[in-house]
């Protein structure tokens, strides 16, 4: 049986576009349950042919950009999209790019750079991961504040779904509300509603200008009061983060590391004349606020390596997400609450536990040393941002505000729901069978 | 007809000021802003999410299907009752619930008038950037439910953008809450997402929380008259390749600029081809360098004249005929049936072309109002509805329209939906799988259709 699925796999996307041998596959997996083999279709056909075969014989499959995860893949397919990595077309007069789901994130945008154009949302896995996979995850990243969530970018796409046939919704336009709203809707599904081939972006024109400023803080708070200052004066830089101490270290100038402490990075994009005006405005409010060290950096390689830095910071952080990150949202007025909240509960945010904050988001992401009683900590941290006008994020932050606030109905009703939704699209549940579970 | 028992039964539920079964009464909840009408077989207001959910229960018990209704501005019949229908009208659920600028968010009962909440966020400094032309009469739960643009979302994006969580009866009768006041709240999909813009098939949504934000610091507010149309168009496209995104890009032609002239009184030209309103927002100091480059490319495109706003009340001159001119082509024809086709910008001219030769072709007068920057056209097909044979002519150009947008890669509804109006022109944009796509989305929420049947797509009855 194995054999003969094997078989009809290497005859849909050829021989040696298929591994099976476990030592050459965990180099495309995450996790330890090892699937019958990973496939690198490289066209939509393929996709569809192996898909369709999965649902015939019932066999789970999961999707990645260039890794996939193997939870629940015991005996199933892995399916890697690195193959199907073109930039079909960049359409400068529509701002519009279509591009396969397996494209390079950072490529791309280096590549609609060299013509003036841009694509605003992070890369969701660090500069390796596919625009397929940002698509997929959906999730707000700390620009999502200036330009709007992945979602934003989202014109069309095409997606083989869990039952073999082939989807394509959208067109090169920003305004579409042509039937149900399937464009928008299947960012964030995680692979699970259907199998993203292909997708269509909006761009914009690239930002005329760029700066960007660190400030070294001694406290948090003191950290937290300056971002308040800033929105105070209606001040929203395309990124306006803060890494606590132990990872602040990570980032390092060019010019050299800054003094010791916790860092709040500035991204500032825009016309030439207001991003001049607001970088010298916020390096005086800076020194002002007692920032023990400052900088400015205007040169455009040395604003992309900080920010390749932040990035790798990032994706070093995202790889742990599942085991022992803490995702939560506040109100971003909050955010100098939540902190004193938070030091109350991690006591050792200036010396060892990780916390990157996107302040314009209101979104705090807690990184607790092992020492910590995780669960407890998760309690308590849901209890702190249902406080401060927020939630853990995503599903836990769902299911922990229904148990907080007893609202078991809502709970079953949305389970239902959603179970229902992916039931009908994937009647034999054969995709991404480690999500939702 | 409503029987005595079931009457009595809803105004348990509602109260008796809150129900509406007279012929009147349901003559005057019968219709929406497009040519069709179909009576109710009742009308009722919810005054809460209690009361919503109580309905829609009972309604269920029945069998009475329901028609989920804002203000009735709706362009696509959307909000239009279906047969042995009752109205569910949000119009008396209108209470901000809380207005908190610092964390940029509103939340509202969906009965409240996109205008009222504007003029409550004004006192804050704040604004909901979604306008559609009908703000000051729209409900926002009507915004939401037609995912509504407006002039400004060519930089600011439409409702979708805007709704970061929204409580909603099901068809069952039950509540929900989805998404949150962050964009990070959805459980395992973006519910949200979905419920936008779904006309009121999937759920009856009672309040909404928004995402607003503080008001632009500067704006700049233009006005540029043209003696032909690709004139304008070849403006646009200059616009954007020179890396500036306007607010808004307003395009009218000269059928149009002649009625807002004859209404209003502008002392436009009336011999010029096209008048584009273009504004900028953002800070200060990066405005007059973009209205002066703004003014080049218009130069390069043969401009006529250009007129810089310097004060507000100039600003709003500039607006008047753009503002006035739907009502405006009331001088020429007693009706007109407004389109929504939404092309590839580049494709501006030929859209121009298409609509002109659908003037001809049909013998009937159609003004060009176009949100330019985002090739979302309002093409205004004039005539007189008494007209049996003219009425004939305006259904034939309007799928003329929609065959036209989509050969150039467009789609038939920007920002108006589909509704009745366009559901029998829906396989013409979608492919069987697409549609059958939407089937599993409508059946997922409602299998057995109670709400708003017949709008977007028709399932079968399942099991």
């Amino acid at each position: 049986m194995q054999d003969n699925i094997l078989e009809k796999l290497r005859s849909i996307v050829g021989a040696e576009q298929l591994v099976e041998n476990p030592a050459q596959m965990g180099a495309f997996l995450l996790g330890p349950e090892a699937p019958l083999a990973v496939v690198f279709p490289g066209a939509t056909g393929e996709v569809a042919a192996v898909v369709a075969l999965c649902n015939e014989l019932g066999i789970k499959l999961c999707v990645g950009g260039h890794t996939v995860s193997s939870k629940g893949l015991a005996g199933g397919i892995a399916m890697v999209m690195s193959r199907m990595n073109r930039v079909l077309e960049i359409d400068h007069e529509n701002l519009v790019a279509e591009v396969e789901a397996g494209a390079q994130h950072t490529l791309f945008q280096q590549q609609i750079a060299a013509d003036g154009l841009y694509f605003p949302p992070e890369p969701y896995g660090g500069e390796g991961s596919s625009i397929g996979a940002c698509i997929a995850a959906g999730d707000l990243d700390c620009k999502s504040f200036l330009y709007g969530p992945p979602r934003t970018y989202i014109l069309g796409f095409e997606m083989v779904l869990p039952t073999g046939e082939v989807l394509s919704c959208g067109s090169k336009v920003i305004k579409n509300v042509s039937g149900y709203d399937l464009i928008h809707f299947i960012v964030g599904s995680k692979g699970t509603l259907g199998v993203i081939t292909k997708v269509l972006l909006k761009l914009l024109p690239l930002p005329e200008a760029r700066r960007t400023v660190i400030g070294s803080f001694a406290s948090l708070a003191k950290a937290a009061q300056v971002i308040q200052i800033l929105m105070e004066r209606k001040i929203y830089p395309a990124r306006l983060n803060l890494l606590n101490a132990p990872l602040a270290g990570q980032i390092v100038p060019g010019t050299g590391p800054l003094a010791p402490g916790h860092q709040v990075l500035v991204d500032l994009e825009g016309f030439q004349n207001s991003t001049a005006h607001l970088s010298d405005e916020i390096m005086a409010l800076f020194r002002l606020e007692g920032a023990t060290d400052a900088l400015c950096v205007e040169e455009a390689g040395a604003i992309d390596d900080i920010w390749r830095q932040w990035l790798q910071l990032k994706k070093a952080y995202h790889d742990d997400v599942q085991d022992r990150a803490i995702d939560f949202l506040v109100g971003p007025a909050h955010l100098a609450a939540a902190l004193s909240g938070l030091e109350k509960l991690v006591t050792d945010l200036d010396s060892d536990s990780g916390l990157i904050i996107y302040a314009l988001n209101g979104n705090l992401r807690l990184f607790p040393t092992p020492g910590h009683d995780f669960p407890a900590l998760l309690q308590e941290i849901n209890r702190l941002a249902l406080k401060l006008d927020g939630n853990l994020a995503g599903d836990l932050g769902f299911r922990l505000k229904c148990e907080e606030l007893r609202e078991t109905e809502m709970w079953q009703e949305m389970v239902a729901l959603t179970d229902g939704i992916r039931s009908r699209f994937d009647p034999k549940g054969i995709l991404a069978p480690g999500v939702h579970q | 007809m409503l029987t005595q028992a079931v009457i009595k039964d809803l105004t348990a539920i509602v109260g008796s000021k809150n129900i509406i079964t007279n012929q009147a009464g349901l003559a005057a909840y019968g219709y929406d802003a497009t040519l069709m009408s179909q009576r109710p077989v009742g009308i009722v207001f919810p005054r809460s999410t209690e009361d919503a959910s109580a309905l829609v229960k009972y309604a269920n018990r029945a069998g009475l299907v329901m028609v989920p209704r804002g203000a009735g501005t709706n362009l696509s019949g959307g909000s239009l009752p279906v047969e042995n229908s009752l109205v569910i009208c949000v119009s008396r659920m209108t209470r901000i619930l809380e207005i908190d600028p610092k964390n940029f968010t509103a939340t509202v009962e969906v009965g409240l008038v996109n205008f009222d909440l504007q003029e409550e966020l004004e006192k804050h400094g704040y604004y909901y950037p979604p306008d559609p032309a009908s703000y000051k009469a729209s409900t926002l739960g009507g915004n939401i439910a037609e995912c509504s643009g407006g002039p400004r979302c060519f930089k600011y994006g439409v409702t979708r953008d805007y709704i970061l969580g929204l409580e909603v009866v099901l068809p069952s009768g039950k509540v929900i809450e989805v998404g949150g006041k962050n964009f990070k709240s959805e459980f395992r999909y973006d519910l949200t997402r979905l419920l936008v813009g779904s006309e009121g098939t999937l759920g009856l949504v009672t309040k909404a929380i928004l995402r607003i934000l503080p008001k632009p610091f500067a704006k700049r507010t233009m006005l540029a008259i043209y003696n032909k149309v690709e004139d304008a168009s070849l403006t646009v496209a200059d616009i954007v390749a020179a890396g500036i995104i306007p607010t808004t890009l307003e395009m009218m032609d000269n059928l149009l600029i002649n009625t807002a002239d004859e209404h209003v009184k502008l002392g436009l030209p009336r011999d010029a081809g096209a008048l584009l309103i273009i504004e900028v927002d953002g800070y200060e100091v990066d405005l007059d360098n973009q209205v002066r480059l703004i003014e080049e490319l218009c130069n390069k495109a043969d401009v006529r004249s250009f007129k810089v706003a310097t004060s507000q009340a100039e600003a709003d001159q500039l607006w008047l005929a753009r503002r006035t001119v739907i009502g405006s082509v009331g001088r020429r024809r007693p009706s007109y049936s407004l389109q929504d086709v939404t092309i590839p910008r580049s494709t501006f001219p030929q859209m121009v072309d298409a609509i002109l030769a659908c003037s001809r072709r049909y013998d009937l007068p159609i003004g060009i109002l176009a949100h330019a920057g985002d090739g979302n056209f309002h093409p205004l097909v004039l005539f007189d509805e008494r007209d049996a044979d003219e009425v004939v002519r305006v259904h034939k150009a309007e799928v003329d329209l929609i065959r036209d947008a989509l050969a150039l890669g467009g789609t038939m509804s920007g920002e108006h939906g589909i509704g009745v109006l366009k559901k029998e022109y829906l396989d013409l944009e979608f492919t069987d799988v697409a549609i059958e796509a939407f089937r599993k989305v409508k059946r997922s929420f409602d299998p057995t259709a109670m709400l708003n049947r017949g709008k977007i797509v028709d399932i079968a009855a399942e099991g």
